[in-house]
């Protein structure tokens, strides 16, 4: 028999929302992206589909990361200092270099056209492709470690995540 | 130490002595590492401490750095009440502070554990890696809030605002490192227990008089929780 409760507190989520629409924008993206390196590695296809969905759901997660920080002004704390020891802080740097690449990446494929690709091209699509793997790795990371939430802090869980981005 | 004027006196000599030139004895004495003890025993759970605590440390409504649940349980003799006075434990491992991504929060030389609001971006990691939900985001400050042992009270010799004002003296403060404290006296004249030993955190908060059953995930059905949530039929959940 359970305990019956007479008076205590419940705790709000702290984490809103604005967290599940990043992890599905950013997981949606940096899959695209793997899609995208995948396919440009192998020489099957251009996959230009691939990367506009890559650069624009990428573009698009900050904004409902930077919401669900309940200090949003303070995100340049990320990068005042360094806490190897939490993934989330990997994270921050993952992000931005995700983003920017997987810009430039498409900045560079419109550029040229139907012209042949490039080397830099080429290498920097690879690039995007590490950073993807850096973004579904930091995230489904960062919630597998948390002991206290025992369906995070399982071995499937990460695996899971990263199978549905 | 059991009684606010002895923990004064305490504190009195303490800051005396550091005026005063330091001898060897103390230069080579252990610093101090905070721990309380609450003895079920005498808790009634009339939530003084949560008020004390709450005026205390500016705490917005409907949010809590300590409160004292109160549950039903089956004995022997039909059923009986349980309080479970609940804090931040000020674990020796906290989970809390490697997740924090801008250093937000550690702990302090006598073992508290604490945020620096200033620092903290809210971005509520901290929180969810407590596995005893003793951390939460203060609607008034927009950060990370919990229970800092009363640090402000206790860095000039005064007791934490709970313990102060308890009137069963159910909450004992003091030395660990001490072993004439009287915390470490009652731990040593008494079972204690900590919350959620499975998470191996090393917790600094000890209970005389802890059930089993409290001290892992309360498994809880029906009750004011299921009134609180409009249940209209009995439900389980965890707290």
């Amino acid at each position: 028999m359970p305990a019956v409760d007479l008076m205590s507190f419940d705790h709000e989520a702290v984490w809103r929302p604005w967290a599940v629409a990043y992890f599905l924008l950013v997981g949606t993206g940096a899959g695209a992206a793997l899609l995208l390196a995948y396919a440009r590695l192998v020489r099957v296809a251009e996959a230009k589909g691939a990367l506009i969905v890559a650069a624009s759901f990428a573009l698009a997660s900050g904004l409902p990361l930077l919401a669900d920080l309940h200090q949003p002004a303070r995100f340049m704390h990320f990068y005042s200092g360094a806490a190897p020891g939490s993934i989330m802080w990997w994270g921050s740097w993952f992000l931005p270099l995700f983003i920017g690449s997987t810009l430039l990446l498409a900045f560079m494929t419109g550029r040229r056209g139907n012209a042949p690709m490039c080397a830099g091209e080429r290498t920097l699509t690879m690039i995007v492709g590490v950073l993807a793997l850096c973004i579904l790795g930091y995230t489904a990371g960062e919630m597998s470690v948390v002991s206290a939430r025992p369906v995070w802090n399982t071995l499937g869980f990460p695996v899971v995540l990263i199978l549905t981005a | 130490m059991n009684s606010r004027r002895e923990f004064l006196k305490l504190a009195m000599a303490g800051s005396t002595a550091a005026v005063a030139a330091p001898t060897a004895a103390s230069a080579q004495a252990k610093p101090k590492r905070w721990g309380m003890l609450v003895d079920l025993r005498k808790c009634i759970g009339c939530q003084a401490c949560t008020v004390a605590c709450t005026i205390e440390n500016d705490v917005p409504e409907g949010q809590h750095r300590t409160a004292v649940p109160v549950y039903e349980l089956d004995g022997p003799d039909g059923p009986s009440q349980a309080v479970l006075p609940r804090l931040c434990n000020h674990c020796d491992e906290p989970p809390c502070i490697p997740v924090c991504p801008v250093n937000a929060t550690f702990k302090t030389d006598e073992g508290a554990v604490v945020v620096e609001a200033e620092q903290c971006v809210a971005c509520g990691y901290c929180v969810q890696a407590c596995p005893y939900e003793a951390r939460f985001i203060n609607h008034k400050t927009g950060v990370a809030d919990k229970c800092t042992f009363c640090v402000h009270r206790t860095s000039v010799g005064l007791l934490p605002a709970c313990v102060e004002t308890c009137v069963g003296n159910a909450r004992v403060f003091g030395d660990l490192n001490d072993p004439e404290s009287d915390i470490r006296k009652l731990m040593a004249q008494h079972e204690t227990k900590g919350l959620r030993p499975e998470f191996k955190t090393g917790p600094n908060v000890y209970y005389i008089g802890l059930d089993d059953r409290l001290a892992s995930t309360v498994a809880v059905g029906g009750g004011a929780r299921d009134l609180r949530q409009g249940l209209e039929t009995p439900a389980h959940g965890e707290v």
